[in-house]
């Protein structure tokens, strides 16, 4: 395993991964505040979320329905992390670290079959 | 004024997490349990979606920022998200009030020796530094992941002092680092329940904005906050951790 300090990722790189995050985290996060702002001013409850309302996201989109902003701003926050670590396998290939792209591979893996195994009655 | 109330505490449990690399999932889960009677499986949806914005908000600052080490932090999740699953599956068949009480006797024990340490000053300010102990951290990020995966507790507390003690990173450095892989764990948590249909709109949207408010409030804290003052930050929150732990291992036999 090789040490850190000896060959630490690139500034650009390290900018990409950061940018990610936060951007899309933030539009995740923006999409709750103006989703639960419009529910409460329009007086919409908003209710438990799941796979069965996920058809009910894009018509409510295009009406501004405030619970379907907030359902769709909660899947694009448990989506972030799950992004980070896609991105990191060309990001670690383009660093030369080819170990590592390898690692955020087998990550990636253990999530699908952590769904996977969940999803199962 | 429910909503209110729930960006406020969400603010504060953000902050904090973001400081200690915890997320603030052991702060909501208990906020939301015992001040608006939300019951537990319905607060830890909420507090895994907050914790997922948390580690964005905040890791997305410490990366950019160059504190979090994302080779580090990939590494171990390896470790701990096989962990998770292992710990999940075999959660039913684990001793679990007994590897709770053991747990709480653990990190008190750690919690005691963070406050008091007295360490090496480049450790402390997190100068140039080492990572080595590879066999050490990976199996203790394991085992993190196994003990949340069948307590339902977050990584964190332990993956934070293994990183430290362990592998020779320094206090900052680990905390901000823990802050990012949290958040994988967090999202496939949030997801499990989010698959169930158990996650309340009415209470994660109010809450996610506040953490992830309070979660960028802390990742600009963090630079300038002292390694002494975190560590004992950190012992704190290790406190409250055994508590929940000790109250969860003495409860009458239920849905944990």
């Amino acid at each position: 395993m090789s040490s850190l300090s000896a060959r630490p990722l690139s500034a650009s790189a390290a900018r990409f991964v950061g940018r990610l995050l936060l951007f899309t985290s933030l539009a995740g996060v923006a999409l709750c505040a103006v989703g639960e702002l419009l529910a409460f001013l329009r007086g919409e409850p908003l209710g438990l979320a799941g796979p069965g309302e996920l058809r009910a996201i894009p018509a409510g989109i295009l009406r501004l329905d405030g619970p379907a902003l907030v359902h769709l701003g909660i899947l694009v926050i448990i989506a972030t992390p799950v992004l980070r670590v896609i991105a990191m396998i060309p990001t670690f290939l383009a660093e030369r670290q080819p170990r590592h792209a390898l690692v955020a591979t087998v990550v990636l893996g253990l999530l699908v079959a952590a769904a996977l195994i969940g999803g199962a009655p | 004024m429910t909503a209110l109330w729930l960006v406020l505490g969400g603010l504060l449990a953000g902050t904090v997490g973001a400081l200690l690399g915890i997320g603030g999932g052991l702060l909501l889960v208990p906020f939301l349990n015992l001040v608006f009677d939300v019951p537990l499986p319905a607060a830890a949806a909420v507090s895994l979606a907050c914790v997922t914005a948390s580690s964005s908000g905040a890791g997305g600052v410490y990366v950019q920022e160059r504190l979090a080490d994302l080779r580090l932090g990939m590494t171990l999740e390896m470790a701990t998200v096989s962990g998770a699953i292992g710990g999940a599956l075999l959660a039913s068949r684990l001793p679990q009030n007994v590897l709770r009480l053991v747990l709480a006797a653990f990190l008190v024990y750690v919690a005691v020796t963070l406050a008091f340490r007295r360490e090496p000053p480049a450790q402390e300010e997190g100068g140039g530094f080492t990572v080595h102990g590879w066999p050490a951290g990976l199996s203790l990020s394991a085992l993190a992941g196994v003990l949340s995966g069948a307590l339902g507790i977050g990584g964190g507390p332990l993956k934070v002092p293994a990183m430290y003690f362990s592998m020779g990173v320094p206090f900052r450095v680990a905390t901000a680092t823990s802050n990012l892989m949290i958040g994988v764990t967090a999202a496939a948590g949030a997801f499990l329940y989010w698959q169930r249909g158990q996650l309340d709109l009415s209470l994660a949207a109010p809450t996610v904005v506040g953490v992830y408010a309070g979660a960028r409030l802390g990742a600009r804290i963090l630079p300038h906050a002292r390694g002494l003052w975190l560590r004992r930050g950190f012992a704190a929150a290790l406190a409250v951790v055994c508590l929940e732990l000790v109250v969860a291992a003495l409860r009458p036999a239920g849905p944990a």
